[in-house]
């Protein structure tokens, strides 16, 4: 396991590396002059200079890079050109929506998804599975943000048991996490099942039924806890697809969270937030899925016991 | 005689659906296993042996198959119409089963030790602790040094000698009255194969259990069995003894699969081998179903399929082949084929 | 040792051996239209489909009103014998709206789907079969590629190029792209080790002839079920950016965008947000109902 770890963890270095130099190269990918953007439409040329110095843009791209990536560990990723606040300082208080609503989001999707697709493996081709894999592509098919229209009209424009955005309760969350959870659920439902239909065609499904175990005991400790470790995985990966959703979500329910900055600093071209942001998401992408491989690894007795 | 038979086979048929149609990969097979006694079942792969196995044990579910007819008698009582519950008391307890992939047979995410406790808890009634004793007893008489830390273990930490060796513990140690092994030496080195076949004539003296015994190989048949039901294509072509069959194999099938063993200190040259394939289940020939391969093929063998019938009439030794009916009647002589 | 060995290798005489010989694969295309027809579901969604690209080829026949023209007696109206799925809030027809929104939806899917395609597969083919840094160079850039999550890569690749149904097309595109590319490598991967590959080689066949005849028609059922199953995410991606106000402009009658606008009025006319959703989730849908019936109907191994 201390190998595996440690290999997945070196894994990572390049991966970040690239992608810090990506999201370093955007403001320079942007057609145009980074510092006139930056100092804004209506500087002077002088103003245009005086930033280009400030922020180092005179410097050669690598000695830029090395000074941006130096900021960075220092927890500096620049200041809001719409602003002028620390963009770190911006985030921080943005973080803390979007984590419970995406944590939120995975759990109900988990849950859920891991159970429609046990019923509908375990009941192939009976309605149970034809219900449940409608439900599944019907979640993957449907717009994240119609979705969360569609139930602010019903449960809070209509019937009123829930705030039509914001985050002054628990309450406020249901909505956006049902919204944001939907898609995940889906696909989770979806792998579980082909996944639990690949495990129980394994040799040792047949040997625990030799033994006269009960179904349910077949299912749940023998087949269940295998296709578990591959749900694991897929889940993990999906979180990405969370991040992406977030944006949406956070939109329509008008949550002040990460997504939500990004679409705003967007529409502002609030360049060095939207650098920041997408440092963020991948970076966070990135560590999701180190965290992903590790429980892999835990789950799995051959990887856990690989070094002994 | 019946008070004396453990498991009797009558008329089984099971069909596979596939594609909107059916296939029969079992049909109308009969044999039975007196008490103590071990049968071999033999045949090519795809000629319904495992098929016949599940069917027993009633361990169809999940695939397409499904028992179309016939009866499956265990001590007397028709296993196939039994309830699913009832079945589950016996599987693993009466009846149990050692297959042919130690690799793949355990779950890889559960301890051996937690594998092994599960029929004993189940049907023995006993508490944890006292499963996982009888757990290590029984890989002790499996011949398993250090019981004691392979509970603990993972499956992948064993090798595949070690690991049927679990199975065949798990299959032992409820003290069943019938083991049902499906080529349980085939997927190990030569070797561990005859280890594990030694340990298997062992516990089955001292336990005195019945076992059917599926192989292609027949010189495990010649080492471990008593009697010996040749099957082909779904159908058994032949029953006899271990020693008739090597002796005097009746069926052009059987004397086939005799002339394709090795033999050692007899100078040959080249080994035989039956030419042709099984034939597709879903086309089968209209006749004998063994008609496209057989060297000795008449007329007759295209046209309608032979019956099993007793040889010389004598009630242990079966064939379904015109050549030994027509023998029977006094009728032309075949020209025999001096098994070398 | 006698010559019984010849008299069994010699098998049977002539006629009976069809017996046992196994059928000739059936014509392959009459085989996939068996499997298909039947997942009545996909073969629906493949109807539906169809009939929606005829709408919006022929959009501006099938239009009741002109899309663009505002009606401001009508503002926000329900749905009527008149209207069918109501007005918008500048009294314009939402039906024919939609109608030629279709156009729209299907022209930004299709081609950013088909662009992911062939640069996916043309990196695929040429990482799987030259293998060595080529191949290290398109699998880390595909990693790089999916280390942002997709809607996310898109949505930065929109801030740098700025708004416009144009620029999404180039974002969706991209972040296909590693998708196709993988999937295919996999499948180049294990063409390459087979027999006629290796015979193609052997009397000396160029790569280039080798890759174009013999790999690429192997990779064909798997580039056209990923390519329906990316049109469903192409459009939701699309209509998602619109929404976002970084596609469509709002005067555009792009499905995105029309529930962008008709959000503010949420409370006043759901219709003027219900129907163009409806509109997106039928169509997504389909394209993936169609996507699981041919996957299953041409490459059972790529269930999962």
């Amino acid at each position: 396991m201390g190998r595996y770890a440690l290999q997945r963890l070196i894994g990572i270095v390049p991966l970040l590396f690239i992608v810090s130099v990506l999201v370093f190269m955007f403001i320079h990918l942007i057609p145009g002059d980074p510092a006139r953007l930056i100092a804004g439409k209506e500087a002077t040329l002088e103003e245009i200079n005086q930033t280009r110095v400030l922020l180092g843009l005179d410097q050669p791209l690598w000695k830029q890079y090395l000074s941006y990536m130096k900021d960075m560990f220092q927890g500096d990723l620049g200041n809001s050109i719409r602003s002028g606040l620390p963009v770190t300082e911006m985030m921080k208080s943005r973080f803390l929506p979007t984590l419970w609503l995406t944590l939120l989001s995975m759990a109900w999707a988990v849950v859920i998804g891991v159970v429609i697709g046990i019923v509908s493996a375990v009941k192939r081709n009976k309605w149970p599975d034809y219900a449940g894999m409608l439900i599944a592509i019907s979640g993957i098919s449907i717009p994240g943000f119609w979705l969360g229209l569609v139930l602010i009209q019903i449960f809070s424009v209509q019937l009123g048991w829930f705030p039509t955005g914001g985050i002054d309760s628990w309450k406020s969350y249901v909505l956006p996490s049902l919204t944001l959870g939907a898609g995940i659920m889906s696909m989770i439902a979806r792998f579980s099942r082909s996944s639990m239909l690949e495990t129980m065609r394994e040799d040792y499904i047949r040997t625990a039924r030799a033994k006269g175990l009960m179904e349910f005991v077949v299912v749940g400790r023998h087949a269940l806890r295998n296709s578990l470790i591959q749900v694991v995985t897929i889940a993990g990966l999906q979180f990405g697809f969370l991040l992406g959703g977030s944006v949406m979500v956070e939109t329509v329910f008008s949550i002040p969270g990460l997504g939500r900055m990004l679409v705003d600093s967007i529409s502002f071209r609030d360049y060095t937030v939207i650098q920041a942001e997408l440092l963020l998401f991948a970076a966070e992408f990135i560590l999701i899925n180190l965290v992903v491989d590790l429980l892999y690894g835990v789950l799995n007795p051959k990887i856990r016991y690989a070094d002994n | 005689m019946t008070a004396n038979k453990l498991l009797e086979v009558d008329g089984l048929k099971t069909e596979f659906k596939r594609d909107g149609g059916s296939i029969t990969a079992v049909d109308g097979v009969n044999f039975h296993i007196n008490k103590g006694e071990v049968l071999g079942l033999v045949g090519e792969s795809g000629c319904g042996k495992s098929v016949t196995s599940l069917s027993i044990m009633r361990l169809l579910k999940d695939t397409p198959g499904k028992i179309s007819g016939g009866a499956v008698r265990f001590e007397g009582s028709d296993l196939t119409k039994l309830k699913e519950s009832d079945m589950r008391r016996i599987r693993g307890k009466d009846m149990a089963m050692i297959f042919q992939e130690p690799m793949t047979s355990l779950n890889p995410v559960l301890r051996i030790g937690k594998q092994l406790e599960e029929p004993i808890r189940l049907h023995l009634g006993y508490n944890r602790k006292k499963a996982r004793e009888h757990a290590i007893q029984t890989l002790k008489l499996v011949g398993i040094p250090r019981a004691e830390e392979l509970v603990d273990d993972y499956p992948h930490q064993l090798s595949g000698g070690m690991r049927q060796r679990v199975m065949i513990a798990m299959a032992m140690s409820c003290h069943p009255k019938l083991i049902i092994a499906d080529e349980p030496t085939t997927a190990l080195d030569v070797t561990i194969q005859a280890q594990i076949l030694d340990l298997m004539r062992r516990l089955k003296e001292e336990k005195d259990m019945g076992m059917l015994l599926i192989t292609h190989d027949l010189g495990v048949v010649a080492e471990m069995c008593d009697r010996v039901v040749v099957m082909y294509a779904g159908r058994v072509v032949e029953e006899a003894s271990v020693k008739d069959l090597f002796e005097q194999p009746q069926h052009p099938y059987t004397k086939g699969l005799i002339r394709s063993v090795p033999k050692l200190r007899q100078n040959v040259r080249r080994l035989e081998s039956i030419s042709g394939n099984v034939p597709d289940l879903s086309r089968m020939p209209a006749g004998c179903k063994f008609a496209p391969r057989c060297p000795f093929v008449m007329e007759k063998c295209l046209s309608a399929e032979p019956d099993l019938v007793a040889v010389e009439g004598r009630t242990d030794r079966k064939s379904r082949c015109w050549l030994t009916q027509i023998d029977e009647r006094g009728g032309e002589t075949v020209h025999e084929y001096s098994a070398d | 040792m006698n010559d019984h060995s010849t008299v069994m290798g010699s098998g049977a005489p002539g006629g009976r051996e069809q017996a046992v010989v196994p059928d000739k694969p059936k014509n392959p295309f009459g085989q996939f239209l068996r499997k298909f027809s039947k997942q009545k579901l996909s073969l629906i969604a493949g109807i539906f489909i169809v009939m929606l690209f005829l709408v919006a080829i022929f959009a501006p026949f099938l239009t009741p009103y002109n899309p663009d023209t505002p009606n401001y007696d009508k503002m926000m109206a329900g749905p009527s014998a008149d209207h069918w799925a109501g007005t918008d809030e500048y009294g314009r027809d939402i039906l024919s709206r939609l109608i030629v929104g279709a156009r729209l939806s299907l022209a930004v899917s299709l081609s950013s789907v088909f662009i992911a395609a062939v640069i996916g597969t043309i990196l695929g083919l040429l990482s799987g079969f030259y293998g060595k840094w080529l191949d290290r160079l398109i699998m880390r850039g595909s990693d790089v590629l999916f280390s942002f999550p997709d809607i996310l890569l898109a949505i930065g690749i929109v801030a740098i190029l700025g708004p416009g149904l144009l620029n999404v097309v180039i974002a969706v595109a991209v972040f296909g792209i590693p998708s196709f590319a993988r999937m295919i490598r996999s499948v180049t991967l294990s063409v390459k080790e087979t027999l006629f590959v290796e015979a193609a080689r052997s009397i000396g066949a160029k790569d280039s002839r080798i890759i174009w005849r013999h790999i690429f028609p192997e990779t064909v059922p798997s580039v056209i079920v990923n390519l329906t199953m990316k049109i469903g995410t192409a459009i939701l991606a699309a209509s998602s950016l619109s929404f976002l106000g970084m596609g469509a402009k709002p005067t555009e009658p792009d499905w995105g965008a029309m529930l962008s606008m008709g959000r503010d009025y949420l409370s006043i006319a759901p219709h003027v947000v219900y129907f163009p959703g409806v509109a997106i989730f039928l169509t997504v849908l389909a394209f993936n109902l169609l996507g699981d019936g041919l996957r299953d109907a041409l490459d059972p191994k790529m269930k999962n």
